[in-house]
């Protein structure tokens, strides 16, 4: 992320509001002193950790999610009982990880339509179809078609 | 699943001749579906708390919703399969059968309240056919051989007259 120079950057790094008066403060600013401390970079540093930390820590969500779905996938992939197949740890840990679970169940589902669609009845409390003659295939669609 | 990934699951039927995939892979009906015939149903009965997506809610003729295996086996009476049977094979083919599996909780639960498993159904030509979860149908000769840490044992046959 680029920032074009601008003084109303820097209140915002400093943690003061756009409207902050400067007049009332010791806290002067010229171009020079800005450029000569580097401001502006140390922002765009910190925005870019922040991003990098936010991307690491979306990556080992996901990691986290295949991990719990692959073992889940191979203890109850012949099970009948919607139960047993709830009940499984990893299943419940895919649950744990609450609505940040969500987008990545919706992946899922979308390639690969699954029981896993559970999760999502659990996780929001709700059916995406009132009808008792909805499919499981096509309750998946109708999740992936509801969080597009 | 392959026949291998299956044989994995299931290892007694490593030395079936007529083990067989017979169907695609298909979520949207499971085994006790599948042992009524039913090939567009997911059937078991309801999953308090939790309202699930694709699940037969109205569980068929009014059965207690339960996952014991005694509701199965109500579930299978209104189908027509009335009668225990003590052996797989004899009666064959004026009979149709039906085998139920359990898992035992603790060895001093009933039979009866041990939670069901899974359905297999004998076909016409005296082989058995299982619908494995949310995969693919098998065919094979001895329901027995699905017995192990999945489906737990084989606890009742069901028949009814053709």
């Amino acid at each position: 992320m680029n920032f074009n120079k601008s003084y109303k950057m820097v209140p915002i790094l400093i943690g003061l509001s756009t409207n902050y008066s400067f007049a009332t403060t010791e806290l002067l600013f010229s171009e020079s002193q800005i450029i000569k401390d580097n401001y502006f970079n140390a922002a765009k540093d910190t925005i870019e950790a922040q991003n990098a930390l936010n991307f690491t820590s979306l990556k080992f969500q996901k990691y986290k999610f295949e991990e719990f779905y692959k073992e889940w996938n191979n203890n109850t992939m012949c099970l009948s009982n919607p139960k047993m197949i709830i009940e499984d740890n990893n299943f419940q840990k895919i649950l744990h990880m609450g609505e940040e679970a969500i987008p990545l169940i919706i992946e899922k589902i979308k390639s690969e339509p699954s029981q896993l669609v559970w999760a999502l009845n659990i996780i929001t409390n709700k059916k995406i179809s009132k009808k008792s003659s909805t499919t499981i295939s096509e309750a998946c669609k109708l999740w992936v078609k509801y969080y597009r | 699943m392959t026949k291998q990934d299956i044989i994995f699951l299931f290892p007694k039927l490593v030395l079936d001749n007529s083990f067989k995939l017979s169907s695609k892979k298909n979520i949207n009906y499971n085994c006790i579906a599948w042992a009524a015939s039913v090939q567009n149903e997911f059937w078991w009965p309801e999953v308090e708390p939790y309202n699930l997506d694709g699940v037969k809610y109205n569980w068929p003729f009014d059965i207690v919703n339960s996952d014991k295996l005694i509701y199965f086996i109500e579930l299978f009476h209104h189908l027509g399969y009335s009668q225990f049977c003590s052996n797989i094979n004899n009666e064959h083919p004026e009979y149709r059968k039906i085998a139920l599996f359990i898992k035992y909780s603790n060895k001093k639960t009933s039979i009866n309240n041990c939670v069901c498993t899974h359905a297999a159904r004998q076909l016409s030509n005296g082989l058995w056919t299982s619908k494995l979860g949310p995969q693919e149908d098998i065919q094979n000769s001895d329901p027995y051989d699905l017995e192990g840490s999945h489906y737990g044992k084989l606890a009742v046959i069901l028949k009814k007259k053709l």
